[in-house]
Protein backbone atom coordinates (compact mmCIF):
# COMPACT_ATOMS: atom_id res chain seq x y z
CA UNK A 1 0.00 0.00 0.00
CA UNK A 2 1.20 3.44 -0.84
CA UNK A 3 1.25 5.76 2.12
CA UNK A 4 2.69 9.20 1.65
CA UNK A 5 4.41 10.81 4.58
CA UNK A 6 6.25 13.66 2.90
CA UNK A 7 6.01 15.90 -0.11
CA UNK A 8 7.90 14.95 -3.20
CA UNK A 9 10.53 17.35 -4.42
CA UNK A 10 8.38 18.23 -7.42
CA UNK A 11 5.46 19.13 -5.21
CA UNK A 12 7.57 21.12 -2.80
CA UNK A 13 8.94 23.29 -5.58
CA UNK A 14 5.50 23.80 -7.04
CA UNK A 15 4.03 24.86 -3.73
CA UNK A 16 6.87 27.23 -2.96
CA UNK A 17 6.28 28.98 -6.25
CA UNK A 18 2.59 29.21 -5.55
CA UNK A 19 3.19 30.56 -2.08
CA UNK A 20 5.33 33.31 -3.54
CA UNK A 21 2.51 34.23 -5.91
CA UNK A 22 4.64 33.57 -8.95
CA UNK A 23 3.08 32.43 -12.20
CA UNK A 24 3.64 28.72 -12.57
CA UNK A 25 3.17 28.38 -16.29
CA UNK A 26 4.85 30.70 -18.74
CA UNK A 27 2.27 32.89 -20.43
CA UNK A 28 -0.51 31.91 -18.07
CA UNK A 29 -3.07 34.68 -17.90
CA UNK A 30 -4.92 34.98 -14.64
CA UNK A 31 -8.31 36.67 -14.72
CA UNK A 32 -7.34 39.00 -11.89
CA UNK A 33 -8.69 42.09 -13.59
CA UNK A 34 -11.97 40.40 -14.30
CA UNK A 35 -12.30 39.02 -10.80
CA UNK A 36 -11.85 42.49 -9.34
CA UNK A 37 -14.43 43.96 -11.69
CA UNK A 38 -17.84 44.99 -10.53
CA UNK A 39 -20.43 47.35 -11.87
CA UNK A 40 -22.78 47.98 -8.98
CA UNK A 41 -24.53 50.81 -10.77
CA UNK A 42 -25.41 48.54 -13.64
CA UNK A 43 -23.13 50.52 -15.92
CA UNK A 44 -20.30 49.31 -18.07
CA UNK A 45 -16.72 48.60 -17.03
CA UNK A 46 -13.91 47.25 -19.10
CA UNK A 47 -10.89 45.07 -18.50
CA UNK A 48 -8.13 43.42 -20.45
CA UNK A 49 -6.65 39.96 -20.27
CA UNK A 50 -3.62 39.63 -22.47
CA UNK A 51 -4.28 41.52 -25.67
CA UNK A 52 -8.05 41.11 -25.50
CA UNK A 53 -10.39 43.75 -24.15
CA UNK A 54 -13.74 42.93 -22.59
CA UNK A 55 -16.55 44.87 -21.00
CA UNK A 56 -18.90 43.95 -18.20
CA UNK A 57 -22.34 45.33 -18.83
CA UNK A 58 -25.10 44.60 -16.32
CA UNK A 59 -23.26 41.44 -15.35
CA UNK A 60 -22.70 40.23 -18.94
CA UNK A 61 -19.08 39.60 -19.87
CA UNK A 62 -18.87 40.85 -23.46
CA UNK A 63 -16.31 41.47 -26.15
CA UNK A 64 -15.48 45.14 -26.55
CA UNK A 65 -17.28 45.36 -29.88
CA UNK A 66 -20.49 43.67 -28.70
CA UNK A 67 -22.33 46.69 -27.34
CA UNK A 68 -21.82 48.96 -30.39
CA UNK A 69 -22.87 46.11 -32.67
CA UNK A 70 -25.95 45.23 -30.66
CA UNK A 71 -26.95 48.89 -30.42
CA UNK A 72 -27.30 49.05 -34.21
CA UNK A 73 -29.80 46.20 -34.29
CA UNK B 1 -29.89 -12.63 8.04
CA UNK B 2 -31.84 -9.55 8.97
CA UNK B 3 -33.03 -9.13 12.54
CA UNK B 4 -34.92 -6.46 14.44
CA UNK B 5 -33.62 -5.22 17.79
CA UNK B 6 -37.15 -4.20 18.69
CA UNK B 7 -38.20 -7.85 18.82
CA UNK B 8 -35.11 -9.25 20.51
CA UNK B 9 -35.98 -11.88 23.17
CA UNK B 10 -33.85 -10.22 25.83
CA UNK B 11 -30.86 -7.94 26.24
CA UNK B 12 -28.42 -10.89 26.21
CA UNK B 13 -29.46 -12.10 22.76
CA UNK B 14 -26.02 -11.44 21.26
CA UNK B 15 -23.95 -11.88 24.40
CA UNK B 16 -22.65 -15.34 23.52
CA UNK B 17 -20.90 -14.29 20.30
CA UNK B 18 -17.95 -12.14 19.34
CA UNK B 19 -18.24 -10.81 15.81
CA UNK B 20 -15.13 -10.44 13.72
CA UNK B 21 -16.39 -6.98 12.89
CA UNK B 22 -19.18 -4.79 14.16
CA UNK B 23 -20.16 -2.26 11.46
CA UNK B 24 -22.36 0.56 12.66
CA UNK B 25 -24.38 2.32 9.98
CA UNK B 26 -25.66 0.83 6.71
CA UNK B 27 -25.07 3.67 4.25
CA UNK B 28 -22.64 3.43 1.32
CA UNK B 29 -19.61 2.99 3.58
CA UNK B 30 -21.03 0.60 6.18
CA UNK B 31 -22.97 -1.59 3.74
CA UNK B 32 -19.98 -1.90 1.43
CA UNK B 33 -17.58 -2.87 4.23
CA UNK B 34 -20.06 -5.36 5.72
CA UNK B 35 -20.80 -6.95 2.36
CA UNK B 36 -17.12 -7.31 1.47
CA UNK B 37 -16.18 -8.95 4.74
CA UNK B 38 -19.25 -11.19 4.85
CA UNK B 39 -18.41 -12.52 1.38
CA UNK B 40 -14.97 -13.39 2.67
CA UNK B 41 -16.44 -15.54 5.40
CA UNK B 42 -16.03 -13.29 8.42
CA UNK B 43 -18.64 -13.07 11.14
CA UNK B 44 -20.16 -9.66 10.53
CA UNK B 45 -22.62 -7.67 12.60
CA UNK B 46 -24.18 -4.70 10.77
CA UNK B 47 -26.18 -2.41 13.01
CA UNK B 48 -28.61 0.12 11.58
CA UNK B 49 -30.41 2.70 13.71
CA UNK B 50 -33.51 2.76 11.52
CA UNK B 51 -35.71 0.13 9.95
CA UNK B 52 -36.05 -0.99 6.37
CA UNK B 53 -38.13 2.08 5.52
CA UNK B 54 -38.24 5.74 6.47
CA UNK B 55 -39.64 6.27 9.93
CA UNK B 56 -40.14 9.64 11.60
CA UNK B 57 -39.13 8.42 15.05
CA UNK B 58 -35.73 7.49 13.70
CA UNK B 59 -35.37 10.57 11.53
CA UNK B 60 -36.19 12.85 14.48
CA UNK B 61 -32.94 11.75 16.10
CA UNK B 62 -31.12 13.88 13.52
CA UNK B 63 -32.41 17.06 15.11
CA UNK B 64 -29.85 19.75 15.79
CA UNK B 65 -29.09 23.39 15.21
CA UNK B 66 -27.06 25.27 12.62
CA UNK B 67 -25.14 28.54 12.63
CA UNK B 68 -23.22 30.62 10.13
CA UNK B 69 -24.22 30.38 6.47
CA UNK B 70 -27.88 29.25 6.27
CA UNK B 71 -27.96 25.47 6.05
CA UNK B 72 -30.50 22.75 5.57
CA UNK B 73 -32.71 21.37 8.32
CA UNK B 74 -30.51 18.63 9.77
CA UNK B 75 -33.41 16.18 9.75
CA UNK B 76 -33.83 16.54 6.00
CA UNK B 77 -30.28 16.55 4.61
CA UNK B 78 -29.56 12.89 5.46
CA UNK B 79 -31.60 9.72 5.99
CA UNK B 80 -31.64 7.42 8.99
CA UNK B 81 -32.78 4.00 7.78
CA UNK B 82 -31.39 0.93 6.01
CA UNK B 83 -29.15 2.16 3.20
CA UNK B 84 -28.65 5.53 4.90
CA UNK B 85 -28.44 8.68 2.83
CA UNK B 86 -27.99 6.69 -0.37
CA UNK B 87 -31.79 6.53 -0.23
CA UNK B 88 -31.97 10.12 -1.47
CA UNK B 89 -28.63 10.29 -3.28
CA UNK B 90 -28.78 12.10 -6.63
CA UNK B 91 -26.47 9.62 -8.38
CA UNK B 92 -23.79 12.07 -9.56
CA UNK B 93 -20.29 10.61 -9.49
CA UNK B 94 -16.72 11.66 -10.15
CA UNK B 95 -13.51 10.38 -8.65
CA UNK B 96 -11.32 12.93 -6.94
CA UNK B 97 -8.66 14.55 -9.12
CA UNK B 98 -5.05 13.46 -8.56
CA UNK B 99 -4.08 16.89 -7.29
CA UNK B 100 -6.88 16.81 -4.71
CA UNK B 101 -4.58 14.49 -2.77
CA UNK B 102 -1.67 16.95 -2.80
CA UNK B 103 -0.64 19.20 0.04
CA UNK B 104 -0.68 22.93 -0.69
CA UNK B 105 1.51 25.34 1.22
CA UNK B 106 -1.22 27.96 1.07
CA UNK B 107 -3.69 25.50 2.64
CA UNK B 108 -2.34 24.29 5.98
CA UNK B 109 -3.31 20.69 6.84
CA UNK B 110 -4.18 19.93 3.22
CA UNK B 111 -2.95 16.73 1.60
CA UNK B 112 -4.06 13.14 1.94
CA UNK B 113 -1.79 10.45 3.41
CA UNK B 114 -2.63 8.27 0.41
CA UNK B 115 -2.41 8.71 -3.34
CA UNK B 116 -5.20 8.69 -5.89
CA UNK B 117 -3.64 5.45 -7.15
CA UNK B 118 -4.55 3.83 -3.83
CA UNK B 119 -8.23 4.45 -4.64
CA UNK B 120 -8.03 3.89 -8.39
CA UNK B 121 -7.42 0.22 -7.59
CA UNK B 122 -11.08 0.08 -6.66
CA UNK B 123 -12.49 2.04 -9.60
CA UNK B 124 -13.76 -1.01 -11.45
CA UNK B 125 -15.58 -2.43 -8.45
CA UNK B 126 -16.98 0.98 -7.59
CA UNK B 127 -18.25 1.41 -11.15
CA UNK B 128 -20.00 -1.95 -10.87
CA UNK B 129 -21.57 -1.20 -7.47
CA UNK B 130 -22.83 2.18 -8.66
CA UNK B 131 -23.80 0.76 -12.07
CA UNK B 132 -21.94 3.45 -13.98
CA UNK B 133 -21.27 3.81 -17.70
CA UNK B 134 -17.72 3.72 -19.02
CA UNK B 135 -15.34 6.41 -17.83
CA UNK B 136 -14.47 8.21 -21.07
CA UNK B 137 -12.56 11.43 -21.54
CA UNK B 138 -14.98 14.33 -22.01
CA UNK B 139 -14.74 16.47 -25.12
CA UNK B 140 -13.93 20.13 -24.68
CA UNK B 141 -17.16 21.37 -26.21
CA UNK B 142 -15.99 24.99 -26.39
CA UNK B 143 -12.25 24.39 -26.73
CA UNK B 144 -11.55 26.94 -24.02
CA UNK B 145 -8.20 28.20 -22.73
CA UNK B 146 -5.95 25.18 -22.28
CA UNK B 147 -3.76 26.78 -19.61
CA UNK B 148 -6.56 27.37 -17.14
CA UNK B 149 -9.40 24.90 -17.51
CA UNK B 150 -9.91 21.25 -18.16
CA UNK B 151 -13.21 19.56 -19.10
CA UNK B 152 -14.47 17.06 -16.56
CA UNK B 153 -16.89 14.18 -16.84
CA UNK B 154 -19.68 13.33 -14.45
CA UNK B 155 -21.15 9.86 -14.62
CA UNK B 156 -24.58 9.05 -13.28
CA UNK B 157 -25.79 6.07 -11.32
CA UNK B 158 -29.06 5.26 -13.10
CA UNK B 159 -31.24 3.94 -11.70
CA UNK B 160 -29.49 5.37 -8.67
CA UNK B 161 -27.92 2.76 -6.44
CA UNK B 162 -29.61 2.51 -3.06
CA UNK B 163 -27.27 0.51 -0.89
CA UNK B 164 -30.03 -0.99 1.24
CA UNK B 165 -31.90 -2.34 -1.76
CA UNK B 166 -28.64 -3.43 -3.40
CA UNK B 167 -27.54 -5.67 -0.55
CA UNK B 168 -30.81 -6.58 1.18
CA UNK B 169 -31.27 -10.02 -0.36
CA UNK B 170 -27.60 -10.95 -0.04
CA UNK B 171 -27.59 -9.95 3.59
CA UNK B 172 -30.84 -11.76 4.31
CA UNK B 173 -29.68 -15.12 2.95
CA UNK B 174 -26.12 -15.01 4.27
CA UNK B 175 -25.59 -16.88 7.51
CA UNK B 176 -22.38 -15.18 8.61
CA UNK B 177 -23.85 -11.69 8.69
CA UNK B 178 -26.37 -10.38 11.18
CA UNK B 179 -28.04 -7.16 10.10
CA UNK B 180 -29.76 -5.70 13.13
CA UNK B 181 -32.34 -2.97 12.49
CA UNK B 182 -33.57 -0.38 14.98
CA UNK B 183 -30.25 -0.58 16.81
CA UNK B 184 -29.19 2.87 18.00
CA UNK B 185 -25.58 3.12 19.09
CA UNK B 186 -25.44 4.76 22.51
CA UNK B 187 -21.92 3.96 23.72
CA UNK B 188 -18.62 2.33 22.88
CA UNK B 189 -16.94 0.70 25.86
CA UNK B 190 -13.15 0.67 25.99
CA UNK B 191 -10.89 -1.79 27.77
CA UNK B 192 -9.05 -0.82 30.94
CA UNK B 193 -6.10 0.57 29.00
CA UNK B 194 -8.47 2.81 27.01
CA UNK B 195 -6.62 1.64 23.89
CA UNK B 196 -9.23 -0.67 22.36
CA UNK B 197 -12.99 -0.91 21.98
CA UNK B 198 -14.41 -3.92 23.82
CA UNK B 199 -18.07 -3.57 23.00
CA UNK B 200 -20.75 -1.41 21.49
CA UNK B 201 -23.95 -0.64 23.36
CA UNK B 202 -27.26 -0.31 21.52
CA UNK B 203 -30.81 0.62 22.34
CA UNK B 204 -33.99 0.21 20.32
CA UNK B 205 -36.95 2.59 20.40
CA UNK B 206 -39.77 1.01 22.32
CA UNK B 207 -38.36 -2.08 24.01
CA UNK B 208 -36.66 -0.98 27.24
CA UNK B 209 -33.10 -1.94 28.06
CA UNK B 210 -29.82 -1.95 26.19
CA UNK B 211 -27.81 -4.72 24.59
CA UNK B 212 -24.09 -5.14 24.13
CA UNK B 213 -22.18 -6.36 21.10
CA UNK B 214 -18.62 -7.65 21.23
CA UNK B 215 -16.31 -7.74 18.22
CA UNK B 216 -12.66 -7.89 17.27
CA UNK B 217 -12.85 -4.66 15.32
CA UNK B 218 -15.45 -1.93 14.99
CA UNK B 219 -16.25 0.34 12.05
CA UNK B 220 -18.18 3.55 12.68
CA UNK B 221 -20.07 4.57 9.52
CA UNK B 222 -22.76 6.96 10.67
CA UNK B 223 -22.18 9.80 8.21
CA UNK B 224 -20.17 13.01 8.18
CA UNK B 225 -22.20 14.71 10.89
CA UNK B 226 -23.14 11.76 13.10
CA UNK B 227 -19.66 10.22 13.25
CA UNK B 228 -18.25 13.22 15.15
CA UNK B 229 -21.46 13.72 17.12
CA UNK B 230 -21.26 10.17 18.41
CA UNK B 231 -17.52 10.29 19.18
CA UNK B 232 -17.95 13.53 21.14
CA UNK B 233 -20.83 11.95 23.04
CA UNK B 234 -18.78 8.83 23.81
CA UNK B 235 -17.31 10.36 26.95
CA UNK B 236 -18.20 7.77 29.58
CA UNK B 237 -14.51 6.84 29.91
CA UNK B 238 -12.69 9.69 28.14
CA UNK B 239 -13.97 13.17 28.95
CA UNK B 240 -13.15 14.72 25.59
CA UNK B 241 -14.75 11.87 23.68
CA UNK B 242 -13.25 8.98 21.77
CA UNK B 243 -10.51 9.90 19.30
CA UNK B 244 -10.57 13.52 20.38
CA UNK B 245 -7.22 13.76 22.15
CA UNK B 246 -6.18 16.62 19.88
CA UNK B 247 -9.52 18.43 19.74
CA UNK B 248 -10.02 17.50 16.10
CA UNK B 249 -13.25 15.51 16.19
CA UNK B 250 -15.97 17.58 14.57
CA UNK B 251 -13.61 20.27 13.25
CA UNK B 252 -12.78 21.05 9.63
CA UNK B 253 -16.29 20.31 8.41
CA UNK B 254 -16.35 20.59 4.63
CA UNK B 255 -19.20 21.10 2.21
CA UNK B 256 -19.26 21.81 -1.49
CA UNK B 257 -20.55 25.35 -1.87
CA UNK B 258 -23.14 25.22 -4.66
CA UNK B 259 -24.23 28.35 -6.50
CA UNK B 260 -26.03 29.25 -9.71
CA UNK B 261 -23.54 31.75 -11.11
CA UNK B 262 -24.96 32.87 -14.42
CA UNK B 263 -26.90 32.57 -17.66
CA UNK B 264 -25.34 31.78 -21.01
CA UNK B 265 -26.15 32.33 -24.67
CA UNK B 266 -24.19 30.10 -27.05
CA UNK B 267 -23.56 29.94 -30.78
CA UNK B 268 -24.01 26.20 -31.13
CA UNK B 269 -26.65 24.22 -29.29
CA UNK B 270 -25.76 22.52 -26.05
CA UNK B 271 -26.36 18.81 -26.33
CA UNK B 272 -24.74 17.74 -23.07
CA UNK B 273 -23.94 19.25 -19.73
CA UNK B 274 -20.38 20.55 -19.86
CA UNK B 275 -18.19 20.81 -16.79
CA UNK B 276 -14.93 22.75 -16.49
CA UNK B 277 -12.47 22.55 -13.63
CA UNK B 278 -9.28 24.51 -12.99
CA UNK B 279 -5.91 23.04 -13.80
CA UNK B 280 -3.75 22.70 -10.68
CA UNK B 281 -1.32 25.38 -11.81
CA UNK B 282 -4.21 27.78 -12.21
CA UNK B 283 -5.57 26.92 -8.76
CA UNK B 284 -2.22 27.53 -7.13
CA UNK B 285 -1.42 30.69 -9.06
CA UNK B 286 -4.83 32.25 -8.50
CA UNK B 287 -5.03 31.02 -4.89
CA UNK B 288 -8.36 29.35 -5.41
CA UNK B 289 -9.78 25.95 -4.60
CA UNK B 290 -10.92 23.24 -6.98
CA UNK B 291 -14.29 23.70 -8.64
CA UNK B 292 -16.62 22.24 -11.23
CA UNK B 293 -18.48 24.78 -13.35
CA UNK B 294 -21.39 23.24 -15.22
CA UNK B 295 -23.04 24.63 -18.30
CA UNK B 296 -26.43 23.28 -19.27
CA UNK B 297 -29.95 23.37 -17.93
CA UNK B 298 -30.53 23.73 -14.22
CA UNK B 299 -34.01 22.22 -14.51
CA UNK B 300 -32.77 19.20 -16.43
CA UNK B 301 -29.75 18.29 -14.35
CA UNK B 302 -31.88 18.30 -11.22
CA UNK B 303 -34.07 15.53 -12.61
CA UNK B 304 -33.65 12.07 -11.15
CA UNK B 305 -33.13 10.54 -14.59
CA UNK B 306 -30.52 13.01 -15.85
CA UNK B 307 -27.57 11.26 -17.48
CA UNK B 308 -25.64 14.21 -18.86
CA UNK B 309 -27.45 14.56 -22.19
CA UNK B 310 -29.69 17.58 -22.57
CA UNK B 311 -33.17 17.27 -24.04
CA UNK B 312 -33.17 17.77 -27.82
CA UNK B 313 -34.58 21.17 -28.70
CA UNK B 314 -35.98 22.39 -32.05
CA UNK B 315 -33.40 23.82 -34.45
CA UNK B 316 -32.92 27.53 -34.00
CA UNK B 317 -32.99 29.95 -36.92
CA UNK B 318 -32.58 33.12 -34.88
CA UNK B 319 -29.14 34.68 -35.17
CA UNK B 320 -26.80 34.94 -32.19
CA UNK B 321 -26.98 38.72 -31.76
CA UNK B 322 -30.76 38.70 -31.64
CA UNK B 323 -30.70 35.94 -29.04
CA UNK B 324 -28.06 37.72 -26.99
CA UNK B 325 -29.94 40.99 -27.09
CA UNK B 326 -33.16 39.27 -26.01
CA UNK B 327 -31.43 37.45 -23.18
CA UNK B 328 -29.78 40.69 -22.04
CA UNK B 329 -33.27 42.19 -21.89
CA UNK B 330 -34.36 39.17 -19.81
CA UNK B 331 -36.85 38.12 -22.49
CA UNK B 332 -38.19 34.57 -22.56
CA UNK B 333 -35.71 32.47 -24.58
CA UNK B 334 -36.89 31.89 -28.11
CA UNK B 335 -34.36 29.12 -28.67
CA UNK B 336 -33.98 26.99 -25.53
CA UNK B 337 -31.13 25.02 -27.09
CA UNK B 338 -28.99 28.16 -27.32
CA UNK B 339 -29.41 29.44 -23.76
CA UNK B 340 -28.64 27.83 -20.47
CA UNK B 341 -27.42 28.04 -16.92
CA UNK B 342 -23.99 28.20 -15.33
CA UNK B 343 -23.56 26.59 -11.95
CA UNK B 344 -20.55 26.02 -9.71
CA UNK B 345 -19.80 23.49 -7.00
CA UNK B 346 -16.53 24.31 -5.31
CA UNK B 347 -14.11 22.91 -2.78
CA UNK B 348 -13.87 24.70 0.54
CA UNK B 349 -10.83 25.85 2.44
CA UNK B 350 -10.01 24.07 5.68
CA UNK B 351 -11.34 25.97 8.70
CA UNK B 352 -11.31 24.55 12.25
CA UNK B 353 -14.32 26.71 13.14
CA UNK B 354 -16.48 24.95 10.57
CA UNK B 355 -17.44 22.24 12.96
CA UNK B 356 -19.86 19.97 14.77
CA UNK B 357 -20.21 20.73 18.48
CA UNK B 358 -22.53 19.31 21.11
CA UNK B 359 -25.35 21.38 22.58
CA UNK B 360 -27.16 20.88 25.89
CA UNK B 361 -30.36 19.42 24.44
CA UNK B 362 -30.43 15.63 24.65
CA UNK B 363 -32.13 13.12 22.41
CA UNK B 364 -34.42 10.31 23.59
CA UNK B 365 -31.38 8.11 24.31
CA UNK B 366 -29.62 10.72 26.43
CA UNK B 367 -27.03 11.72 23.81
CA UNK B 368 -26.46 15.43 23.31
CA UNK B 369 -27.68 16.94 20.07
CA UNK B 370 -25.31 19.00 17.97
CA UNK B 371 -24.78 22.31 16.28
CA UNK B 372 -23.29 22.55 12.83
CA UNK B 373 -21.39 25.76 12.17
CA UNK B 374 -20.69 26.39 8.51
CA UNK B 375 -19.40 29.48 6.82
CA UNK B 376 -17.44 30.36 3.73
CA UNK B 377 -14.02 31.95 3.56
CA UNK B 378 -12.89 34.77 1.30
CA UNK B 379 -11.02 32.13 -0.70
CA UNK B 380 -14.20 30.13 -1.16
CA UNK B 381 -16.05 33.16 -2.50
CA UNK B 382 -13.07 34.10 -4.67
CA UNK B 383 -13.13 30.59 -6.10
CA UNK B 384 -16.77 30.94 -7.11
CA UNK B 385 -16.12 34.33 -8.66
CA UNK B 386 -12.97 33.22 -10.44
CA UNK B 387 -14.76 30.19 -11.83
CA UNK B 388 -17.58 32.28 -13.25
CA UNK B 389 -15.36 35.06 -14.52
CA UNK B 390 -12.84 32.76 -16.14
CA UNK B 391 -15.43 30.76 -18.05
CA UNK B 392 -17.37 33.90 -19.00
CA UNK B 393 -14.21 35.59 -20.26
CA UNK B 394 -13.07 32.57 -22.21
CA UNK B 395 -16.49 32.13 -23.81
CA UNK B 396 -16.32 35.72 -25.01
CA UNK B 397 -12.67 35.43 -26.05
CA UNK B 398 -13.35 32.34 -28.13
CA UNK B 399 -16.62 33.90 -29.30
CA UNK B 400 -18.50 30.68 -28.55
CA UNK B 401 -21.07 32.49 -26.42
CA UNK B 402 -21.59 35.06 -23.70
CA UNK B 403 -22.31 34.68 -20.01
CA UNK B 404 -23.98 36.89 -17.44
CA UNK B 405 -22.65 36.61 -13.90
CA UNK B 406 -25.27 36.78 -11.18
CA UNK B 407 -25.47 40.09 -9.36
CA UNK B 408 -24.38 39.04 -5.88
CA UNK B 409 -21.25 37.38 -7.21
CA UNK B 410 -20.35 40.16 -9.63
CA UNK B 411 -20.78 42.84 -7.00
CA UNK B 412 -19.52 41.06 -3.87
CA UNK B 413 -22.90 41.09 -2.14
CA UNK B 414 -23.31 38.44 0.58
CA UNK B 415 -25.39 35.61 -0.94
CA UNK B 416 -28.73 34.57 0.49
CA UNK B 417 -29.71 30.95 1.01
CA UNK B 418 -31.24 30.66 -2.45
CA UNK B 419 -28.06 31.94 -4.08
CA UNK B 420 -25.49 29.77 -2.32
CA UNK B 421 -26.07 26.49 -0.52
CA UNK B 422 -24.50 23.17 0.36
CA UNK B 423 -24.69 19.96 -1.59
CA UNK B 424 -25.65 17.72 1.33
CA UNK B 425 -22.03 16.57 1.28
CA UNK B 426 -20.80 16.26 4.86
CA UNK B 427 -17.06 15.76 4.99
CA UNK B 428 -13.89 16.29 6.98
CA UNK B 429 -15.05 15.95 10.58
CA UNK B 430 -12.86 12.93 11.48
CA UNK B 431 -10.10 13.78 9.07
CA UNK B 432 -7.42 11.40 7.84
CA UNK B 433 -3.76 12.18 8.46
CA UNK B 434 -0.57 10.22 8.95
CA UNK B 435 0.10 12.48 11.94
CA UNK B 436 -2.13 12.00 15.01
CA UNK B 437 -1.71 15.69 15.79
CA UNK B 438 -3.49 16.64 12.58
CA UNK B 439 -5.95 13.83 12.05
CA UNK B 440 -8.43 11.59 13.84
CA UNK B 441 -7.77 8.52 11.68
CA UNK B 442 -4.64 7.24 9.98
CA UNK B 443 -4.16 6.28 6.33
CA UNK B 444 -5.91 2.95 7.03
CA UNK B 445 -8.87 4.80 8.58
CA UNK B 446 -8.06 3.51 12.07
CA UNK B 447 -8.60 5.97 14.91
CA UNK B 448 -5.07 6.94 15.89
CA UNK B 449 -5.52 6.40 19.60
CA UNK B 450 -7.33 3.05 19.45
CA UNK B 451 -6.24 -0.35 18.23
CA UNK B 452 -9.49 -1.56 16.70
CA UNK B 453 -11.81 1.33 15.86
CA UNK B 454 -12.12 2.35 12.19
CA UNK B 455 -14.18 5.05 10.55
CA UNK B 456 -15.87 4.84 7.17
CA UNK B 457 -17.47 7.56 5.07
CA UNK B 458 -16.69 11.09 3.96
CA UNK B 459 -15.92 12.31 7.48
CA UNK B 460 -12.40 10.96 6.89
CA UNK B 461 -11.77 13.18 3.84
CA UNK B 462 -8.92 15.59 4.73
CA UNK B 463 -9.93 17.80 1.81
CA UNK B 464 -12.88 17.51 -0.51
CA UNK B 465 -12.00 18.44 -4.08
CA UNK B 466 -15.12 19.38 -5.99
CA UNK B 467 -16.33 15.87 -6.85
CA UNK B 468 -19.51 14.53 -5.31
CA UNK B 469 -18.33 12.22 -2.51
CA UNK B 470 -20.20 8.93 -2.92
CA UNK B 471 -17.75 7.53 -5.46
CA UNK B 472 -14.77 8.16 -3.18
CA UNK B 473 -16.71 6.92 -0.14
CA UNK B 474 -17.28 3.62 -1.92
CA UNK B 475 -13.65 3.34 -3.02
CA UNK B 476 -12.47 4.01 0.54
CA UNK B 477 -14.92 1.45 1.93
CA UNK B 478 -13.65 -1.25 -0.44
CA UNK B 479 -10.09 -0.37 0.49
CA UNK B 480 -10.94 -0.50 4.20
CA UNK B 481 -12.59 -3.87 3.61
CA UNK B 482 -9.33 -5.16 2.17
CA UNK B 483 -7.30 -3.73 5.01
CA UNK B 484 -9.61 -5.26 7.62
CA UNK B 485 -9.39 -8.59 5.82
CA UNK B 486 -5.64 -8.62 6.38
CA UNK B 487 -6.05 -7.39 9.97
CA UNK B 488 -8.59 -10.07 10.82
CA UNK B 489 -6.54 -12.81 9.18
CA UNK B 490 -3.34 -11.84 10.97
Amino acid sequence: MLVRDRLTRRHAIKFLLAGAGLPLVAGLTLPGAAVAMANPDGGTDSFRTGSDRFVIHQGWVLRSDDLPRLAKR
Amino acid sequence: MILDAESRPDDNWLADRTFDICVIGSGPAGATIAHRLARRGFQVGLFEAGGLQYDQKSQDLYQGTTSGQPYYDLTSCRLRFFGGSSNHWGGWTRPLDAYDFDARLDQPLSGWPIYKADLDTYAGETDAILDLPLDTAPADFFDLHPDELVPRLFRFSRPTTRFGALYHDDFDKTDNIRVVLNANLVDLRLDDSLRAVQSAVFQSYDKPGRFTVKARVFALCLGGIENPRFLLNANSQINAGIGNENDLVGRYFLEHAHAPVGRIVVRKPLTRMICYSPKPEFMLGAHIMNFGLRLGSFDQWNRGDFTGALDPEPACTIDFDTLLKAEMAAAKPACPAMVGDAFVACEQTLDPDNRVTLIDTRDRFGLREMNLNWHLSDTDLRTLKTAATTVATEMARQDVGRMKIVEWLANDIPPNKDELYGGNHHMGTTRMSANPKTGVVDANLKVHSLANLYIGGSSVFPTSGHANPTYSITQLALRLGDHLTSVLRS
